[in-house]
């Protein structure tokens, strides 16, 4: 028969238990990811004594924790999200500032260029006017290269978060492989659940969520498996793959991030990684800072061609023909560092007015050549030869043994605006009259005046200053959308938040009211032994002789 | 909660601080854009009213030539009917063609002159030589017919010089031929040139009367242009202080509005951070 002695212990040690799991409750009050647990008690078996079944005591079922797997993953998909647009609109904001600056911005600078132009018309023979009017031009060039350099740089700083993104990546992964064989290992059997390990995986994987898209499914043995991006396997049971960012294939180029695989190969997952921090970082760079790129490289090219164009056309002071007032700017081509060297793209600017502003990637692949439109993602398998597009012409290869994997980029605007720059140093060489005139013609700096507003640019259908308000405008909207999503998600993820602590997080006072409970419990359960122990002397003094 | 409503009051402060609404990009992308788009327009007008101003100075440079040379050719008219006159002597003749000859001489001055930096203002492109020269009395115009023109606005050029063949005239019916001729006439004492250089006077003065007229219908032109571009420019400022400044009484009854809200905040945290069941244990 089991003894008063053994129901009152087995109170005193499931009231122990009961106040440890809430001085574990109360001890883990600040504690990022702590799920509240709950004590569940149960009776024991009961034991047959004669007719009747007598109750054995009390012990501890289970210690629950409060977990809901919806609010949870609700908190880690809002978490993407908003890492997601915080960095995207980051990015937007610095790429807005720099174009938008009064100081910093390249529309000031063409205004003061067009002003000295102005000048130079009211009195085209004078030197001093002429020398205002190449300094202005300096400056312009100078304010092309800054802000191109500057987004550059914004390039170069999302690379790196990057790569302290992919680090984190990888050390997560490796957290959640070796909590996945710890709660493997402990579940088996009837342990209960390993709620302390459960819970810090739960936290990792939502530290993950806010810097990659995660689905996460549950396996039998207790295992969570964990798929990033579109479909990419990071954690399998105990295993974790490691990401690794590599160096763009060409500078200035993309990042590109390898995925390992369990057979011990790797595979390029760019374009499969999306959401959180990481794809925001991966959106902002080709999206954001590489468009405005390309688009002021086109303005430079653009300026540049057709200025020269119109500025031969005039005879300068010394009644020669004019020569060129800024330096000539050609498509850049460049190889990946991964190339044979077998094969060599070349390309040119043909019509600098046809321009789109795109850039392209070609690359040998075993189905031929396939050329990729950078700017909008659309590609299509072409044929060496020379290669006509708008404004651009590319010489392509023939496919030779051992040139399949050989990747180009041909970037006609990206990076163009770097290498602006003022030709001309002497001022009575700028071509201010037409040809064949004498020097009080200001007619070709009339011509070049009214440039600012024809449409040159775009097959005709943008001027400098319509391609640049254009720029502007677009970068604008883009970063006022960025900005508000940011701030819904944000506000989205603050009440997931909040709704998940409503139900797990810890109340001082209601974890209060237990231990005194639990304290007073275990005060009767030990007056229940201090009664065992009397009924036993009493037993003792009366058996005596 | 306290540190939101922290941000929200500091911005506030910051635009009451400097009496704009919008203090960096970020603040209001689209609007900030628009605003670089108003500046550059405020900054070309400036450059037309200041082009403005250019062509309104040489214009007046020119008419103020051309009104002293309409003076000379009319004097010169009333010294030809003078000479015409057949009860006048050779020497009195003789006196009025040395008075020709030294308003030609003058006239042959102003078809020459030059403006503050140089320019020969009647010599159209070829600013860099005399409008006219003289050959031992060969008067020639060894400018070209170029017109010079200045952006007043946006599509709109005005030519500020005027070409010294247009109102001095050339060859053989310039006005310095003309007058050479009379004064030839009146020293030889010939009738017939004397009534042919008066016929010839009279035209070489309408043509002088019509390129001065010319020139004031541009100074007109020009006024008006001004007049325009200032309208246009005040419309512009409007349009920049309503994209840019505050409003001052907006402002600051959102300030104290935030103050409150901001006090409130901390007021609750500091009442609500001792509530604590252990406290009464």
């Amino acid at each position: 028969m089991a003894s008063i002695y053994d129901v009152g212990s087995s109170a005193l040690t499931s009231m122990q238990r009961a106040i440890a799991t809430t001085g574990h409750n109360i001890a883990n009050v600040n504690t990022e990811g702590y799920s509240r647990q709950e004590v569940l008690f149960g009776t024991r078996n009961p034991e047959k004594v004669g007719q009747v079944e007598i109750g054995t005591g009390v012990e501890v079922s289970n210690i629950r924790r409060a977990h809901d797997s919806f609010l949870i993953k609700d908190v880690q998909t809002r978490s993407g999200s908003n890492g997601y647009f915080q960095l995207y609109a980051q990015t937007a904001q610095n790429v807005d500032s720099l174009l938008a600056d009064p100081s910093t911005g390249i529309a000031p600078a063409m205004n003061k260029f067009f002003a000295a132009m102005e000048a130079v018309a009211a009195n085209p023979s004078s030197t001093p006017e002429r020398q205002v009017l190449l300094s202005e031009a300096q400056m312009l060039t100078q304010r092309f290269n800054y802000v191109d350099t500057r987004l550059s740089e914004f390039t170069g700083q999302l690379n790196t978060r990057m790569a302290n993104m992919t680090d984190d990546i990888n050390a997560l992964a490796a957290d959640i492989a070796e909590l996945n064989e710890s709660i493997v290992s402990l579940s088996s059997g009837s342990r209960g659940a390993p709620n302390d390990l459960l819970d810090r995986r739960d936290q990792a994987i939502t530290d993950l969520s806010k810097l990659i898209s995660v689905q996460t499914a549950i396996q039998d043995d207790g295992a969570l498996n964990v798929v990033i991006g579109k479909g990419q396997r990071l954690v399998i049971g105990n295993s974790a793959e490691q990401l690794r960012m590599a160096l763009p294939a060409a500078s200035d180029g993309p990042s590109r991030l390898y995925l390992s695989l369990p057979s011990g190969a790797e595979s390029e997952v760019t374009s499969k990684l999306t959401g959180g921090e990481l794809g925001g970082a991966l959106d902002a760079g080709a999206r954001l800072i590489n468009k405005a790129r390309r688009e002021v490289g086109l303005l430079a090219i653009g300026i540049t061609a057709t200025f020269n164009r119109q500025h031969s056309q005039g005879s300068d002071l010394n009644g020669d023909q004019g020569e060129a007032f800024f330096q000539n700017l050609d498509a850049a081509v460049t190889g990946s560092r991964d190339n044979s060297g077998l094969v060599a793209v070349t390309a040119n600017i043909t019509q600098e007015q046809n321009l789109a502003g795109d850039g392209y990637s070609l690359r040998y692949e075993e189905a031929g050549i396939r050329l990729t439109n950078l700017s909008s993602g659309d590609s299509q398998i072409v044929d060496a030869g020379v290669l006509e597009l708008p404004g651009l012409s590319i010489t392509i290869p023939q496919p030779a043994d051992g040139v399949v994997g050989d990747m180009f980029f041909i970037e006609p605007t990206l990076g163009a605006a770097s290498s602006m720059n003022v030709a001309l140093t002497d001022p009575s060489k700028i071509a201010a009259s037409n040809q064949g005139s004498a020097v009080g013609d200001n007619r070709n700096m009339l011509s070049l005046i009214e440039l600012r507003d024809a449409k040159t640019l775009k097959g005709g259908a943008q001027s400098y200053t319509s391609l640049y308000s254009g720029t502007l405008s677009s970068v604008a909207v883009e970063t006022r959308s960025a900005i508000s999503n940011a701030e819904t998600e944000q506000s989205l993820l603050r009440s997931a938040e909040d709704r998940l602590d409503g139900l797990r997080g810890v109340n001082l006072d209601e974890e209060a009211t237990n231990l005194i409970r639990y304290q007073q419990a275990y005060q009767a359960a030990a007056q229940v032994i201090s009664v065992a122990n009397d009924i036993f002397d009493t037993l003792l003094m009366a058996s005596r002789r | 909660m306290i540190f939101d409503a922290q941000a929200r009051l500091q911005k506030t402060q910051e635009a009451l601080a400097t009496g704009k609404k919008i203090n960096e990009a970020s603040d209001d992308p689209v609007a900030s854009a628009q605003i670089t788009a108003v500046r550059a327009e405020l900054s070309r007008l400036e450059v037309m009213q200041k082009n403005v101003n250019t062509a309104y100075d040489e214009l007046a440079m020119t008419e103020a030539s051309l009104s002293s040379a309409e003076d000379l050719i009319s004097r010169a008219r009333e010294i030809s009917v003078q000479g015409s006159n057949s009860v006048l002597g050779p020497e009195d003749r003789a006196i009025l063609a040395t008075e020709i000859e030294a308003i030609r001489d003058q006239l042959f001055k102003l078809a020459n002159t030059q403006s503050p930096m140089g320019d020969y203002i009647f010599a159209g492109h070829a600013t860099d030589r005399p409008a006219f020269t003289d050959n031992d009395g060969n008067y020639e115009f060894q400018g070209d017919n170029g017109q010079r023109a200045l952006n007043i606005a946006a599509g709109v050029t005005v030519s500020v010089r005027t070409t010294g063949t247009d109102v001095f005239g050339e060859g053989e019916t310039g006005i310095f031929s003309v007058l050479q001729n009379l004064a030839g006439g009146l020293r030889a004492d010939d009738d017939e040139i004397i009534q042919r250089s008066m016929t010839r006077i009279d035209d070489s003065q309408q043509l002088m009367l019509e390129g001065i007229a010319d020139l004031g219908s541009r100074m007109g032109l020009v006024e008006d242009q001004q007049l325009l571009n200032e309208a246009f420019n005040v419309q512009l400022k409007e349009n920049l202080s309503g994209l840019e400044d505050i409003d001052y009484a907006k402002a600051i009854s959102d300030m104290n509005l935030q103050m409150v809200a901001l006090q409130a905040a901390q007021q609750t945290y500091s009442q609500t951070r001792d509530l604590n069941l252990f406290n009464y244990l």
